[in-house]
């Protein structure tokens, strides 16, 4: 009998496949002795495996040199091999108890583990994971099995990964040996390795807490992500129903993988930009060629999950990565912002928890509180945009005043490069992200200040109909079509080419391809979305021809009639 | 003998990387360092009893050195701990 398993979805769709269990989390704690005669020999054992990885993690410092943050990382872990503490005991157990080194270390873990219970402090507590890491290097060392990585020594293909938690790194393994899908029990729909794995189409559904204990090797898996759920070992009848939705949706995107190297025109000749949003550097090298560019960099994951900021030459180094991938297209990188629904490193405080945070600190409101964050970040975009083409968003503008001071502290950042005698741009675009209705409405005076502007559409319509659309009791309000919202779209469309500079829009609009003729239709010739929109809309924006639709525009924003309107949309 | 009480005074404790800040200066020594937390010790030259000290931040260690270079030694902890091990901002 098939059995349910519910989970949270990263991204859409089916995947069927074969289940296979991973265990990165395997200490055999089962007692192993040595004989007396042994003892010398034992102790050698474990010193040298001790050596060799500290040789081990010396050489990776060497490599990842230029990445601070890991590199600082690698050299507390070198602190923890050193331990004489944990040497003294491993050793103490080996000669006195005669275990073997495997156990005594097991041994010494669990001990260690014990004592890491009782810490109260979370941030502490989870260091564990640190000293767990070194143990399980020193295990497989000592069982001789070759430290690889876990996914590269196994086939993959149509099988689903089961595990507990999963890195980047692995999300980019398994996609490349072609695995299906992942499930894991824990994680979240936030973390980097779930923005990867649904920027790579990698099926995965997270949070689907039974799943270690539900599924075994070589279940059937059906993975339905539109539903955010798990079939385990499904009847003939479920299964090939799920197959026929999968086939239907393979036919659908085979036929638009055509559509992405054709030219973005319009049926009657008019040039649209299609650009891609960009959430992880990492994300940049599956990017297909087929986009204009990089409309929307958010660079707020180079600040999460740490407990530090990302230095100068960090950011720079990320930075030169998506300009050296995307080689001469325009990238468009926007300038912190956090606060409201975003929760970044420990470092970044956006003072006490706010009442009311999607109206407090956040966007340009933090950078220009704390001026040398904002000024690391502009010097580092600044320096890695030599030679590029680069383009600066600031976020949450209100007020022209704000633009003023933003360009008095971007002008200060390249004083300190000129000083420093560093290589940095001085060719660049500076826009700003249009996500107030204060701002829309000062479109035409803001226009002359700035070289671009982009549409955030998800915080334009929240602050302009004052809906918060994660509170179920008013979600339903939520409307992008609602006049207003497109009167004010239609305003900055419209001051932006008056004073011919360009307009983006990069909110969730973009991307939604129920909307692109209506966007098309206020005028929009450029568009930012998730890489995985672009093959639907740039399919619908191929057909359409924009003439036709400015003409039926007018009926539209004038009907206050939100099912009418909805109906003359899908006309258009 | 030297024994004195210092403060974490840094955001995020004792943790890993401040412990191993404090194991590194430790090393530079030959005297005996020793610290001790509520009911907890441990030798300055080992990461994971120092951490198992679980001191956060505002926390209070009695730290205890003894040996022909202590007047050094302390001095040198001492700054770590007022510097808030050299990483807040």
């Amino acid at each position: 009998m098939s059995i349910i398993i519910k989970g949270l979805s990263v991204s859409t769709g089916i995947c069927i496949g074969k289940a296979i269990l991973i265990s990165k989390d395997d200490i055999n704690y089962a007692p192993s002795f040595i004989k007396k005669s042994q003892v010398k020999t034992e102790t050698k054992r474990f010193l040298r495996s001790l050596a060799s990885i500290k040789e081990e993690y010396k050489k990776s410092r060497e490599k990842i040199k230029d990445n601070l943050p890991m590199a600082k990382l690698i050299e507390t872990q070198l602190f923890f091999i050193e331990d004489q503490d944990f040497q003294m005991h491993i050793i103490e157990m080996i000669e006195n108890n005669l275990y073997t080194a495997n156990w005594a270390i097991a041994n010494e873990y669990k001990s260690i583990k014990k004592s890491f219970d009782d810490i109260k402090d979370k941030y502490i507590k989870e260091r564990l994971i640190d000293i767990k890491q070194m143990v399980m290097s020193l295990l497989d060392l000592l069982q001789s099995n070759k430290k690889e990585n876990i996914y590269s020594k196994i086939s993959l293909e149509s099988k689903v990964v089961i595990t507990d938690e999963i890195t980047p790194k692995d999300v980019i393994d398994i996609y490349q040996k072609q695995g299906s899908g992942v499930i894991t029990s824990h994680g979240s729909k936030s973390s980097h390795s779930a923005i990867l794995s649904k920027s790579l189409s990698l099926p995965m559904i997270v949070k689907a807490e039974s799943s270690k204990e539900v599924i075994r090797d070589n279940d059937d898996i059906i993975m339905d992500l539109d539903n955010e759920i798990i079939i385990v070992n499904p009847d003939q009848f479920e299964l090939e129903y799920f197959k026929g939705i999968q086939s239907h949706r393979y036919s659908l995107q085979k036929s638009l993988r055509k559509v992405l190297k054709k030219k973005s025109l319009t049926d009657d000749g008019i040039k649209i930009n299609i650009m891609s949003n960009l959430e992880l550097s990492d994300e940049v090298k599956f990017l297909n060629n087929n986009c204009d560019g990089i409309g929307l960099y958010r660079t707020e994951y180079l600040y999460m999950n740490r407990n530090d900021l990302p230095s100068e030459k960090e950011q720079m180094s990320v930075y030169a990565k998506v300009f050296k991938a995307m080689k001469n297209k325009p990238v468009t990188l926007r300038t912190l912002d956090i606060g409201s629904d975003k929760e970044v490193s420990e470092n970044i405080k956006v003072g006490d928890i706010a009442k009311n945070p999607a109206l407090g600190l956040r966007g340009i409101r933090y950078s220009l509180a704390e001026k040398n964050i904002f000024q690391t970040q502009i010097k580092a975009m600044l320096r890695a945009g030599y030679n590029n083409s680069l383009r600066i968003l600031i976020p949450m503008i209100t007020s022209l005043n704000e633009i003023i001071k933003t360009k008095e502290l971007i002008n200060n950042a390249k004083l300190e490069l000129k000083k420093e005698r560093k290589k940095f741009t001085n060719k660049y675009d500076l826009g700003i992200m249009i996500e107030v209705p204060a701002c829309a409405l000062q479109a035409d005076e803001l226009a002359k200040h700035v070289d671009f502007m982009s549409i955030g559409t998800n915080d334009l319509i929240q602050y302009t109909l004052a809906i918060d659309r994660i509170d179920d009791e008013v979600s339903s309000l939520y409307d992008p079509t609602n006049p207003a919202v497109l009167s004010l779209i239609k305003k900055v469309i419209d001051s932006c080419n008056k004073s011919s500079i360009d307009v983006t829009v990069c909110g969730e609009m973009a991307g939604e391809k129920s909307y692109t003729k209506l966007l098309l239709g206020l005028g929009l010739e450029s568009f930012s979305m998730h890489p995985q929109a672009i093959p639907e809309v740039k399919d619908i924006i191929l057909n359409s021809n924009i003439n036709k639709i400015k003409r039926k525009v007018n009926a539209i924003l004038k009907s206050n009639d939100r099912f009418l309107r909805e109906k003359l949309i899908s006309n258009l | 003998m030297i024994t004195k009480d210092l403060h974490v005074l840094n955001k995020l404790g004792l943790h890993a990387r401040a412990a191993a800040k404090l194991v590194f200066i430790a090393n530079k020594f030959v005297s005996d360092i020793t610290l001790v937390k509520d009911d907890k010790q441990a030798d300055a030259r080992s990461i994971m009893k120092i951490l198992m000290l679980s001191a956060s931040r505002d926390s209070i260690i009695n730290i205890t050195v003894e040996g022909n270079d202590e007047i050094q030694a302390m001095n040198s902890i001492e700054k770590l701990f007022q510097n808030k091990f050299d990483e807040d901002l």
